[in-house]
């Protein structure tokens, strides 16, 4: 079978990729070993929160200070703020509608009653513009009795230190009765799943605003509208006082949404998208990839102009770790890490971790480099690049993302 | 009993399939109604995670270092969750 570009890796980076080239044309294939990061998606894409453990309030300007090995000084800063621009416009035709700046954090509410800067913010969630003061002061938060995955106490405190009176109720409806009744069922997709039918809604809208009487906003788990995208918009129209959606325990159900969402937006661009399969290796030839064996694909060899590599970083297996070293398990690239195991991780679990700054290494046009030698047609996008702490930074979905359009803009030159 | 460290000796929690990734901060909640700070619940939680944190760390490699940049990404990524004074 031959593309014009095949992606490795099915998250938020290769679709990204696989959108933005079958926009221009392209005939794309995704190879997706299945789950991704997105199924952990807290609902919002950072791009740069902090640096050297300090705020950030423009991400824009932030980006001056870090490292030349960092991936935004290798896309270049002249680049970033158009490509964030495009970055926001993809998701938009996608049919995903966020709201944020490139050039002024705002601010979430973690589940943990904790305020967050980030960048965009997906719809069913709310933006602050203040990390230190709400525009409201009275609220209760609402739980499904029997759901252990979202922590009505932790969010009470949080709001307490920033002087808000927040009440705790747990809402009980039939519809969640067969779920509750083992503890292992009761997962933020079963409960979005029961509001996927549609005969919740009304029910549980009129519970809420029987309980919500007093106060000035209802902040819920956010499990609604799995694979049926209106829940939250018909919520918000039932439901009195405004919402605040804070994010469960994963598997997120916005993020499992917004992924088949963009899945659909490739697909729906003439993408092929290939699930559940895993890619093997490849056939070199004079430092070009020619082709990629996978392993739903048997002897049908994978053929395609440009490769691009997006498998994510250690827990999605795009870099692997054994007791002695670190390699690129499907084409033993050559990786930017210590190779002695010694120097991979600092004691203090909260400390910056250096394995996290490990990946694949690139030559100055993100091409993966192979004993050295630059494979002029395998480009590399997303956590799989290391140069970065992105959980340090709060850098992941915008270097996933970044990365991705500008690997797109090397190949269409 | 009143924090997940004493909870694990007596029952294991967050060394079984997920190792704390997701069970300590299900635990954590519930551990929290018998707190009278739910801001010690979150330290305690913070706490539990450097806990684990030494015994994984000598063998963290393979699927442990995965499992345990999972466990970072859920609960410093998405939860905004600190060492302490959380």
């Amino acid at each position: 079978m031959k593309f014009d570009n095949i992606i490795i890796g099915g998250g938020l980076s290769g679709l990204t990729c696989g959108i933005k080239l079958a926009e221009q044309g392209k005939k794309c294939a995704i190879v997706s070993s299945g789950q991704s990061a997105i199924h952990f998606f807290s609902g919002s894409f950072d791009l740069l929160g902090k640096v050297d453990g300090e705020d950030v309030s423009n991400p824009l300007e932030g980006m001056k200070s870090l490292s030349e090995k960092h991936p935004y000084q290798r896309v270049g800063l002249e680049n970033i703020e158009r490509l964030t621009d495009d970055a926001l416009h993809l998701l938009i035709r996608a049919g995903l509608s966020f709201t944020g700046q490139a050039n002024r954090n705002h601010f979430v509410l973690t589940p943990m009653g904790i305020m967050k800067p980030t960048w965009l913010t997906l719809d069913d969630f709310t933006s602050f513009d203040h990390k230190d003061h709400f525009p409201w002061n009275k609220a209760v938060i609402l739980n499904f009795s029997g759901f252990l995955d979202f922590h009505t106490l932790f969010i009470k405190d949080g709001l307490k230190k920033l002087e808000v009176d927040a009440q705790i109720k747990n809402i009980s409806m039939k519809q969640f009765e067969a779920i509750r009744k083992n503890p292992s069922e009761m997962r933020s997709t079963n409960i979005a799943k029961e509001f996927d039918k549609g005969n919740a809604i009304d029910e549980f809208a009129e519970k809420v605003n029987l309980l919500s009487e007093t106060t000035e906003v209802v902040i819920l788990p956010a499990v609604f509208g799995l694979f049926n995208r209106n829940v939250v918009e018909k919520l918000n129209q039932k439901i009195n006082k405004p919402l605040v959606l804070l994010p469960a325990i994963p598997p997120s159900v916005p993020g499992v949404r917004s992924q088949i969402m963009l899945r659909q937006r490739f697909q729906d661009l003439g993408g092929t998208y290939f699930m559940g399969d895993n890619v093997e290796g490849g056939t070199f030839d004079n430092n070009r990839l020619l082709d990629i064996k996978t392993n739903n694909h048997d002897d049908i060899k994978l053929e395609a102009d440009q490769f691009i590599l997006a498998s994510g970083s250690f827990y999605s297996k795009g870099i692997v770790a054994t007791h002695n070293k670190l390699y690129e398990p499907i084409f033993g690239l050559d990786i930017e890490g210590d190779s002695d195991r010694n120097n991979w991780l600092d004691e203090k679990f909260f400390n910056d971790q250096p394995y996290m700054h490990y990946g694949v290494k690139t030559d100055d046009k993100f091409r993966a480099v192979m004993d050295g030698q630059s494979i002029e047609n395998l480009y590399v996008a997303g956590s799989v690049l290391g140069g970065a702490n992105p959980l340090k930074e709060g850098s992941g979905a915008g270097i996933s993302v970044l990365t991705s359009l500008h690997t797109v803009e090397q190949i269409l030159k | 009993m009143n924090n997940l460290i004493d909870l694990r000796r007596r029952t294991r929690v967050g060394m079984g399939t997920c190792q704390g990734e997701l069970c300590a901060c299900r635990a954590a909640g519930l551990l929290c109604d018998s707190l009278e700070e739910a801001g010690k619940a979150k330290d305690d939680l913070a706490n539990f995670l450097q806990e684990r944190w030494k015994g994984m760390s000598p063998i963290a490699w393979g699927d442990t270092i995965n499992e345990v940049q999972f466990t970072s990404w859920i609960y410093e990524g998405i939860y905004g969750l600190k060492p302490e004074n959380n």
